[in-house]
């Protein structure tokens, strides 16, 4: 078994349990795992195990901050809850690091799921983005992060904006659909016409639900490029007890696999030849990157400071041999080459 | 769950249109159906998860909360701990004022009447805010508080509330233990009046009925009303009536369409198919 092999099984079972796990932990929400999980687990689905760390925080600036800065009151004491909210999500991020993205993450796991569909039904895998086309879109996740989880529910709890923008980034969060629809409910499936607002998030939602499934046919993690949760772990990656590490070498100025294998087009784990800690921002911790790297220990995945997978060129030659067989079949393929013997 | 007679299966009339026969006859004395009940001032209405907006403090503040037909019945205040405390009475226009306890979670009001003729008693959950309690509903949910017990099977949470053409489910408890059989209604403050039976865990389940005459668009833009489960049973001398009230609100349906959102979900589909020409094509990709 090669690590992408075991990471779908954990990302399967991570995916049931998230979407389905209330039989397990309970149906309320003081019965779930923490209230504040680092991956787009959703509070909209009843089912669920536990839900994101983004609806406290839009709910706090909404209801908690946003009020307070009108009220006069302590600001101090509005953002009490925010900062328990955060101790909560940064004691189980500190776990796993950003491999929550790569190994847990419900979404990015659909999305994966869609790409392997994908290659079944014979569509084309695009190659990397390129370099410009990846730095235009890396501010992004920024953007959602500060303006949906933070600025506009704040301007909504200080009544310059509708209360239905209370917590916008939800409103359009491909998760909630994907996890509702999975657990059987279509209620968040829909167009909300009650205001300009909710309908323009509402559609929103829906379009960049789709565009998602599609594009993920074809490019690889097109949502998480843009995720605010990703922004969320970049912010507290060197606390993480999980570390992409490099060793450098002079071959890996002609080498550049890493880079290629990257589902997040992270050029600079190939150009970095200083640093040892390499988990970028927009590193998932997949260990793509360690698994296609063929030279021995140049690339490590570290738990405080214990290397747990180390690039090996063995394994690098089952494992292309492994992608190659896997990359054979197709329906497309298997299609033309029936028509052919007809 | 056991299979209830067209108007057992909810079929919504008007109350005031039901003779009530499907309620045990306890005797002149004691009322057949539930006179006692919690209801939320109309002015202040209880916050509850999920519950129509407005920034109230979030049941920080001291609660108004009206005891209908109440006289003489003696209050109290679980907590999600179980702990009990009573209550200052209702005054005379019925409003019991109910203090924050300083955790969250639910917390479950309970009026309480004993007569010669039996046991009077009205229920109603309540979400507080405080500090985290660190207890599960289900604790609050499964201790035996009264003799004859409405059990919501679940209480409303954050983003799954009660609202209309949607099902409510009760658990109806007797000392503790399911109650298979039993007689149950439910009316509205909209004037729906519902009837069904127990299966036998005990549980009986209503569509609530679609019956706000005005509906406005958004959550914000509806007042919720409110829904009262009784039933009473009778053994011998014991004798018990139970009500429990809740709101509910108006379902989202009407002004949210789920056709519009698959045609968008299906457009944002067909827009990423077209960007599949636009995506490099070069290169290695291992």
């Amino acid at each position: 078994m090669n690590v992408s092999l075991l990471r779908k099984l954990v990302q399967l079972a991570a995916f049931v349990f998230l979407v389905y796990g209330s039989v397990v932990v309970g149906f309320y929400s003081a019965d779930k795992l923490s209230g504040a999980f680092p991956v787009l687990a959703c509070a909209y689905d009843v089912q669920t195990a536990d839900y994101c760390t983004l609806i406290p925080f839009q709910h706090q600036m909404d209801h908690r901050l946003g009020a307070a800065i009108v009220a006069g009151t302590s600001v101090l004491a509005a953002l009490m809850p925010t900062l328990i909210t955060l101790a909560t999500f940064l004691v189980l991020f500190v776990l796993l690091n950003k491999a929550f993205c790569g190994w847990v993450c419900p979404l990015g796991f659909f999305q994966e799921v869609m790409g392997m569909l994908g290659q079944k039904l014979g569509l084309q895998r695009a190659a990397s983005l390129s370099q410009a086309t990846v730095r235009r879109v890396r501010p992004v996740k920024w953007v959602i992060l500060v303006v949906l989880v933070f600025g506009i529910p704040v301007l909504a709890g200080m009544g310059l904006l509708d209360h239905s923008l209370g917590s916008p980034y939800c409103s359009i969060c491909p998760s909630r659909i994907l996890t509702t629809l999975a657990s059987g409910n279509g209620s968040q499936l829909v167009l909300d016409t009650s205001s300009a607002g909710a309908l323009v998030l509402s559609l929103t939602g829906a379009l960049l639900f789709g565009l998602t499934a599609s594009l993920s046919m074809k490019m690889r993690q097109p949502f998480c490029r843009v995720c605010p949760m990703l922004a969320m772990h970049a912010v507290f990656r060197k606390l993480g007890l999980v570390r992409l590490i490099k060793n450098a070498k002079p071959r890996c100025e002609k080498c550049g696999l890493c880079a290629e294998a990257c589902p997040m087009d992270i050029r600079e784990i190939h150009t970095e030849m200083t640093k040892k800690d390499v988990t970028f921002e927009d590193c998932t911790l997949c260990g793509r990157c360690v698994e296609f790297c063929p030279d021995q220990d140049v690339l490590q995945l570290k738990y405080a400071f214990v290397p747990v997978f180390s690039a090996d060129p063995r394994y690098f030659k089952q494992r292309k041999k492994a992608q190659s067989r896997w990359e054979g079949g197709n329906l497309l393929a298997w299609w033309r080459a029936h028509r052919e013997r007809v | 769950m056991a299979m209830p007679s067209a108007r057992e299966k909810g079929v919504p009339h008007r109350a005031g249109a039901c003779s009530g026969a499907l309620l045990l006859a306890l005797g002149t004395a004691f009322p057949v159906h539930a006179q006692m009940t919690w209801r939320s001032a109309p002015e202040m209405v209880v916050h509850e998860p999920g519950g129509a907006g407005g920034h109230d403090g979030h049941g920080r503040r001291s609660t108004g909360i009206y005891l209908r037909n109440g006289n003489d019945a003696v209050v109290s205040l679980w907590n999600p701990s179980l702990v009990q405390s009573p209550l200052a009475p209702a005054k005379p226009d019925g409003q019991v004022v109910v203090r924050p306890t300083g955790v969250d979670n639910y917390h479950l009001l309970v009026a309480k009447r004993q007569s010669p003729a039996g046991e009077e008693v009205a229920l109603r959950y309540m979400y507080m805010r405080g500090k985290p309690s660190d207890e599960s509903p289900s604790r609050l949910l499964g201790a035996t508080k009264v003799t004859l017990e409405i059990v919501p099977s679940p209480l409303p949470r954050e983003h799954w509330r009660y609202q209309t053409s949607t099902p409510a489910v009760f658990i109806i408890r007797l000392d503790g233990k399911p109650l298979p059989g039993q007689p149950v209604r439910l009316v509205t403050t909209n004037g729906t009046l519902m009837e069904a039976l127990t299966d036998q865990a005990g549980k009986v389940r209503f569509q609530l009925p679609e019956d706000f005459s005005h509906v406005l668009p958004g959550r914000e833009s509806n007042v919720p009303a409110e829904f009262i489960v009784s039933t009473a049973y009778g053994h011998g001398d014991s004798r018990h009536l139970t009500s429990l009230s809740a709101q509910y609100h108006v379902n989202p349906s009407h002004w949210e369409s789920s056709l519009g959102g698959m045609f968008a979900l299906l457009a944002g589909f067909v827009g990423g198919m077209a960007l599949w020409r636009r995506l490099p094509t070069e290169g290695r990709s291992p």
